[in-house]
């Protein structure tokens, strides 16, 4: 267990609105292949994922290192797998760059 | 100073209108997609509103080349019955938040869902009966039940009267129940056919 770098209220707070969030195409995808939504991922965000699902936290950017990734791993029913989610923060909004199957428990 | 990318650390961020290629099942469809690129790596990512609307259009494609009933009439079958999204659920023996997605718009339902849904919005006593055997306890669904029953039972009085009315004197048991099937059967389509 690692402590997440980006706050997870503040993670919360903007995985509350479409608005303030950023998912790259890959997550889309998945999403589809389990039969859920942007909604579904918004939603685990806000209230199933916790710090102890945080594992890894490792800087993002090589010119901007102040950013930094937050990689969480996590099951979810629906998939009926151990989902790994890697997000961030940026300025004012939310980026999730990865959901996919955690591979370390396939 | 403009907005990064995420993947590469040094691309900057365009949104752009792409026609973006859906492969479903064995078939390939183009949509107009919404989308922001990175000049760099060209890394793709769908920023607030876009999100949204790229799961609406390919959600909505899928449906029409499925032949899918659409989140909206979905939402109208639920409500002529006065079902709950979670009433449904267990009815279709599906998992929970499914029909809540499907009507949401952006997950279609599948086809084997979606006949199913066809014949419980079409007739009413496939309806119950599901609903019946979910045990589920709805005083709202229940009472359009209820109405649907009195409504079939006017229209039956009415077309019984009929058929007896029309008929000779020679009515025996047998036949006047004949005619009541028939009759009941008569009004239940009628009433489908009022209801749709
Ligand atoms: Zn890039």
């Amino acid at each position: 267990m690692t402590a997440p770098a980006n706050p997870l209220e503040l993670v919360r707070r903007l995985a509350e609105s479409e608005d303030n969030c950023v998912i790259y195409q890959p997550v889309m995808t998945e999403l589809r292949h389990y039969g859920l939504d942007s909604d579904d991922l918004r939603d685990i965000l806000c209230s199933e994922l916790g710090e102890g699902h945080c594992f890894k936290s490792s800087p993002t950017r090589k010119y901007y290192p102040a950013t930094v990734s937050d990689s969480y791993s996590i099951w979810i029913n629906e998939c009926g797998a151990k989902m790994y989610i890697k997000l961030l923060i940026s300025g004012e909004r939310l980026v999730i760059t990865s959901f996919k199957k955690d591979e370390r428990y396939a | 100073m403009p907005d990064l990318c995420s993947v590469c650390d040094t691309g900057t961020l365009t949104e752009q209108v792409v026609p973006f290629l859906l492969s479903h099942g064995s078939k390939e469809i183009m949509i107009e997609d919404h989308r922001t690129v990175c000049d760099a790596c060209g890394a793709v990512s769908y920023v607030g509103e876009q999100i949204s609307r790229h799961e609406l259009a390919v959600a909505s494609k899928i449906r029409e080349m499925d032949g899918l009933l659409s989140a909206d009439t979905l939402r109208r079958i639920r409500l002529k019955y006065k079902f709950r999204q979670t009433d449904l659920e267990a009815m279709l023996s599906v998992g929970p938040k499914t029909w809540t997605r499907w009507e949401r718009g952006k997950v279609p339902q599948s086809k084997t869902a979606d006949t199913l849904i066809r014949v419980l919005a079409d007739d009413p006593e496939v309806a119950r009966r599901l609903m019946q055997q979910a045990r589920i306890d709805n005083p709202d669904a229940a009472e359009v039940f209820a109405a649907i029953d009195e409504d079939t039972k006017r229209l039956a009085e009415a077309n019984l009267r009929t058929q007896i009315g029309l008929s000779t004197l020679d009515i025996n048991p047998e036949d006047l129940a004949q005619r009541a099937i028939a009759a009941v059967r008569k009004a239940r389509l009628e009433w489908r056919e009022k209801a749709a």
